[in-house]
């Protein structure tokens, strides 16, 4: 009963959306740099995507709130200062807590700033 | 009116736009002003933002690099460790020297320098072993690279590295191209990735000729 309801709230729809129809990767092949690169290894694809959902989440919410406050003709500096200071973060506490993860990682993770995602919006 | 129809953020912001020409040239200085106050704010904050996590990986990643140089060490100059050990081994089996400008290692009859230098994209760093009359490479190790994934970052692979075994340390080495490495002072390139293996024989040459003139001056 409560399940069916469910179904029917918009919270439930948005968050189905999310695994296809709205999902970046799957529906406007954005980011596949980072989804394809790596994934040679459980490890290896489970660190990267973690750091992806990180980024992405926390710089879209950013944005988000910023967005009426980003002047126009700065729009794409502002995203990319945003995107690439929490990749840099997350560069930063793979390369302290897991140095050999971030070792096999090598340049990809740099490369999620290129992935543009959250540019694609 | 059709740009009105979007709910796109860029339609919205060239409305937004359109309002602010009509507002008298004061309000435009401050808006412009006010832009300038957003990027600066931005940029302190992420400036801030990347201290912060420079800071935090600091320690850690020194400690990280003091434990690969120091197992690495060890392996290379073939003494057995453990992963709780080491340290204390490498203290008991090795011992650090230096003499004019630059430092090495001295384990057991090996002598072993770190070596850095320029790769393809970034910093080729690692380590090469010679023998105690400095006249052989005994071991080449690379720890760190940020050569073409799939391509120059083979030359962190121990079954590239091979090819400089026993080669001469007397005088510069080089590569081997379109042909096997048969002469001492020739070592195998990468197929598809010449310009890594070539970056990497001028660090490891330049880092033996450099420690053997600090280790023989140590010497006498």
């Amino acid at each position: 009963m409560n399940l069916r309801k469910l179904a029917y709230t918009r919270p439930w729809r948005v968050f189905i959306a999310g695994f296809f129809k709205e999902n970046a990767v799957t529906y406007q092949l954005l980011g596949l740099c980072s989804t394809l690169a790596v994934s040679n290894k459980l490890e290896n694809a489970i660190a990267m995507g973690l750091g992806v959902v990180f980024v992405v989440t926390i710089s879209s919410a950013l944005i988000s709130v910023l967005r009426r406050w980003i002047p126009g003709q700065y729009r794409m500096i502002t995203y990319m200062i945003v995107t690439s200071t929490f990749v840099i973060i997350v560069d930063q506490f793979l390369k302290a807590n897991f140095p050999l993860i971030s070792a096999q990682l090598g340049p990809y993770v740099g490369l999620i700033i290129t992935n543009c995602i959250v540019m694609g919006r | 009116m059709k740009e009105r129809k979007e709910s796109d953020p860029a339609a919205q912001r060239s409305s937004g736009r359109a309002e602010s020409k009509t507002q008298n040239p004061k309000s435009k200085i401050l808006k412009k002003l006010l832009d300038v106050v957003f990027i600066v704010v931005l940029g302190v904050v992420s400036v801030a933002l990347l201290l912060a996590a420079q800071s935090y990986s600091a320690p850690a990643v020194a400690r990280f690099r003091e434990t690969r140089l120091k197992t690495n060490v060890l392996s290379a100059a073939g003494i057995p460790w453990t992963k709780d050990d080491f340290k204390q081994v490498f203290e008991e089996r090795v011992k650090e020297q230096s003499g004019a400008g630059s430092t090495w290692f001295a384990a057991d009859s090996l002598v072993i320098a770190e070596f850095k230098g320029r790769g393809l994209w970034g910093m080729i760093e690692g380590i090469v072993v010679l023998d105690s009359s400095l006249t052989r490479i005994v071991a080449v190790r690379v720890l760190a690279q940020e050569e073409t994934p799939g391509l120059g970052d083979r030359i962190k692979e121990p079954s590239y590295l091979a090819t400089y075994r026993g080669k001469t340390a007397e005088e510069p080495l080089e590569l081997a191209m379109r042909h096997a490495a048969t002469e001492p002072n020739e070592v195998d390139a990468i197929t598809g990735a010449t310009l890594s293996s070539q970056a990497l024989v001028s660090v490891v040459t330049s880092s033996v000729s450099r420690l053997r003139t600090a280790a023989k001056g140590g010497a006498q």
